[in-house]
């Protein structure tokens, strides 16, 4: 079976190219737009005896919830051992300590190219 | 349409979206400049956009709004003040965005003179004169080819941390990835710490590794497979082709016997500890000598231990004593239970099965407040924190303050401490920053020129006090009534009481010119502290004396999850009412109850008329007639309000255990949570503060009766 990959960013541009990269690398992708929405289909998830996502990719700056608020409460719950890779900028790079401190596994520079998000992806997530 | 195309498509009506929003922004910053959740509004519009036509592969576009990024970045340093021009110029800049995302979409190229223009304004803004040359290129990752160059060797130590797995790591796939850089000529586990099967955690890992990779790659590639964890763990890559020649270590000779037997004899690093166990330790050989004394060593040994203990901060530590009790407690149960057993297997009269089950609910109740009890910490650490915030807070406004603390072995869940930790923190500021007077203020008052700040806490019935109260010169009342005039928020003439008072100064958007300085205008306000203190069902007190000082006095549940609450019926629906607010329970007697208006009924409890409430207000039943016979009327004292509700029935008390209050009943006003029942049935947990809310609304907002 197919991996799935949760991604979370509240623009839908960036939810729309990564997971159309995730894709054409073999994997299945569920989107959600900010924290609080992830939080919410991955409590969904439990309850319903679905597939539970590999890996969780997440934005930082996001309303409603941002990813490092969503991270410590992933932390904190049954979720607590995926791996959570972090989508940053340049401008906040000062949020890759903040998201390790809260638990990040993993980090990315936006805007990057499908070859590095593959490749950070390998070091986080089991294939074949 | 393919998936190409249909990101494009969402990133142009995103975009038109984000270009809207940042236009409004701009314009409502126009009306009110300076930083605030306009300017953060417009930040983050122009941010998405950037990335989002980064990600489209737009690059030129996208480091245009880089750059306005920046502007906007120097903004929200003050660096930068919002003036009439620079939104015109903002606005400007906005058309000119939306032109270039429309060329993009039409696939034409953005005339460059015009683009650079553009640059050159925006430079002239940012203080950078002229315009800088080529735009940056996004650095290139090294792709993984082998190119005909020499093979490496590399010797990788890998040593993770236990708590690995935490951090969503997998030490496997870190060495699979390895593999695809080359080949591990040598891989070896060092298993010496895993430790028997019992006293296993599944959730650590035990193991280290250290392999020998050949491979072309270059020894930065090598680390970039531990990018991620190479900072919290002991990653160690080092390049030993010189001295690596066909399975033989060079540097083999250099190191200690011990470690090169470790490492290619065979034996475990167990077996080298205990072998060196046997040899005497360096200090006490040092002793023998007579090069130390005993005690120095000992100090010093303990300052490492200690050093070293401060490293297990995540566990929890309990004392043995806690444990063995509980021990013994669930001992108890297992007899009783047994007891139980045997009597229902004779023939027993009722009331001696009774008895005993009174027994086991007994010691059942004592290993739940037990089990409790190791959730619960001394307020030590986080009055301590305090002490230094005054300092600092002190020292910075040239003021001078003495802190006392008081009772700061008493324990409160670790949770609660946690969750109260910022709100206290804006309490202690607001001490320091409006409590406390300058030294030459405070003589002129006759008061000694350094001031008192207070931290008690104390345990009362299920619940724990915490008072900060300064010595300062109390809050101004007449300011704070005209503003609450100004706001609308109390009826001229009446006299501020001391509950009025937590109302007003909590309430979103109170403050008094002299209210936000520097320090605590910033963060939390008032209002964030009193929804976090009552979200938890506690309770926030103000009392202050012009001239004398402020007590703010936080009344805060022990813990979270177990709570006291009286079952009562009403309507064919069971709700649990927290026994800490319940004053006293009656039989309904029609005489006195008196009736105002259409719907306001009082009732007269001990001496005084409390108002009287169905809880049909609360959860949406049909209320009864007016015949109120056989019903029961629970008295509840929330601290502030006093009043009655009316139940059909009352039945005995229950401990619940509420979840975590972070739950999905938090909006709804009255209603802490449910709570299964012994007989399975669903039971309400009522909130009595919420209750109070519904309640006594009307004569708060002084409006509709």
């Amino acid at each position: 079976m197919e991996k799935l990959i949760m991604v979370i960013d509240d623009s839908p541009t960036i939810r729309s190219s990564v997971s159309f990269c995730l894709h054409n690398a073999g994997y299945k992708v569920v989107e959600a737009k900010d924290g609080k929405d992830a939080l919410e289909k991955l409590s969904n998830m439990k309850e319903e005896g679905g597939q539970i996502p590999s890996l969780i990719v997440t934005d930082v700056n996001m309303p409603r919830m941002d990813g490092i608020t969503l991270i410590e409460k992933i932390k904190k719950g049954d979720f607590r051992f995926l791996p959570i890779l972090v989508f940053t900028t340049e401008s906040e790079e000062s949020m890759i300590e903040k998201g390790k401190v809260a638990g990040a596994s993993g980090w990315l520079v936006k805007p990057f190219r499908p070859e590095e998000f593959l490749w950070a992806i390998k070091k986080l997530v089991w294939t074949k | 349409m393919n998936e190409q195309e249909e990101t494009l498509q969402i990133f142009f009506a995103e975009t038109e979206d984000l270009i809207r929003r940042s236009e409004e922004s701009l314009l409502r910053l126009e009306e009110a400049p300076g930083p605030g959740s306009d300017l953060e509004e417009l930040f983050r519009a122009i941010h998405t956009l950037k990335s989002g036509s980064a990600m489209v592969g737009f690059n030129t576009l996208s480091k245009h709004v880089h750059l306005v990024e920046n502007l906007l970045d120097r903004i929200r340093d003050n660096q930068l003040s919002v003036t009439r021009p620079l939104i015109s110029f903002l606005l400007e800049d906005v058309d000119f965005i939306r032109a270039m995302v429309d060329s993009c979409a039409a696939g034409e190229d953005i005339d460059p003179d015009v683009l650079n223009a553009r640059k050159a304004q925006l430079n002239r803004f940012l203080g950078i004169k002229g315009v800088s040359g080529e735009d940056e290129a996004i650095p290139e990752i090294p792709a993984h080819s082998a190119k005909a160059e020499d093979w490496h060797y590399y010797h990788i130590d890998l040593k993770f941390r236990e708590d690995l797995f935490i951090s969503g790591h997998n030490p496997l796939l870190l060495l699979l990835n390895l593999t695809e850089l080359g080949e591990c000529v040598e891989v070896a586990a060092d298993t010496s710490k895993l430790p028997g099967y019992k006293e296993m955690d599944f959730h650590k890992l035990y193991i280290s590794w250290r392999v020998i990779l050949k491979s072309t790659a270059s020894i930065q590639e090598v680390e970039d497979v531990f990018m991620f964890v190479k900072d919290e763990n002991e990653i160690v890559i080092e390049d030993i082709t010189d001295r690596y020649r066909e399975g033989v270590d060079l540097q083999l000779g250099e190191i200690p016997l011990g470690e090169a037997l470790v490492e290619r004899g065979g034996i475990t690093r167990e077996d080298l500890k205990s072998a060196l166990d046997k040899q005497k330790k360096l200090g006490e050989i040092l002793v023998d000598d007579g090069k130390i004394d005993k005690e120095s060593l000992q100090k010093v040994v303990s300052l490492q231990q200690e050093s070293r203990s401060t490293y297990r901060k995540t566990t929890l530590r309990v004392d043995v004593k806690k444990i063995d009790h509980l021990v013994n407690l669930a001992e108890e149960i297992g007899i009783n239970i047994s007891r139980v057993q045997s009597l229902f297997a004779g023939e027993v009269p009722r009331d001696e099965i009774e008895q005993e089950m009174e027994t086991l609910l007994k010691v059942n109740r004592e290993f739940q407040e037990r089990i409790v009890s190791i959730r619960l910490f001394s307020l030590k650490g986080t009055f301590q924190r305090f002490q230094r915030i005054v300092r600092d807070t002190a020292c910075d406004q040239k003021k001078q303050i003495k802190v006392i603390l008081s009772g700061v072995d008493t324990e409160l869940d670790k949770e609660v401490i946690e969750y109260m930790a910022d709100p206290l923190k804006h309490l202690v500021r607001n001490s320091v920053d409006h409590g406390i007077e300058l030294p030459e203020e405070r003589v002129a008052a006759g008061k000694p020129a350094e001031g008192i700040i207070e931290f008690k806490a104390y345990q009362k019935g299920g619940k724990i006090v915490i008072q900060i109260s300064d010595d300062g010169n109390g809050l101004d009342i007449e300011k704070i009534r005209c503003r609450a005039l100004e706001m609308g928020l109390d009826k001229a003439g009446e006299k501020l009481d001391n509950n009025s008072l937590v109302e007003i100064i909590c309430h979103p958007g109170f403050s008094t010119a002299s209210g936000v300085t520097e320090l605590s205008g910033r963060g939390v306000g008032m209002d964030v502290v009193k929804t976090q203190v009552e979200r938890i069902g506690g309770l926030i007190q103000i009392e202050t004396k012009k001239g004398k000082g402020t007590v703010f006095t936080l009344i805060l549940p022990l813990t979270f999850t177990l709570t006291e609450a009286l079952h009562v019926r009403d309507q064919d629906r069971s709700y649990l009412v927290p026994l800490w607010g319940i004053i006293g329970a009656e039989k309904f007697e029609e005489g006195r109850m008196r009736t105002f208006g259409a719907d306001e009924k009082v009732y007269r409890f001990r001496e005084e008329y409390l108002p009287l409430m169905n809880l049909s207000r609360v959860c949406w039943t049909i209320a009864s007639e007016n015949d109120h016979t056989g019903m029961v009327t629970v008295f509840i004292d929330t601290g502030r309000q006093r009043f009655g509700i009316l139940v059909d029935e009352v039945l005995e008390p229950y401990q619940v255990v509420i979840k975590t209050i972070e739950s999905n009943y938090q909006n709804v006003t009255g209603v802490v949570g449910a709570t299964i029942m012994g007989d399975g049935s669903a039971a309400i947990v009522l909130d009595l503060l919420g209750l109070e809310e519904i309640f006594f609304k009307h004569s708060l907002s002084g409006g509709e009766v």
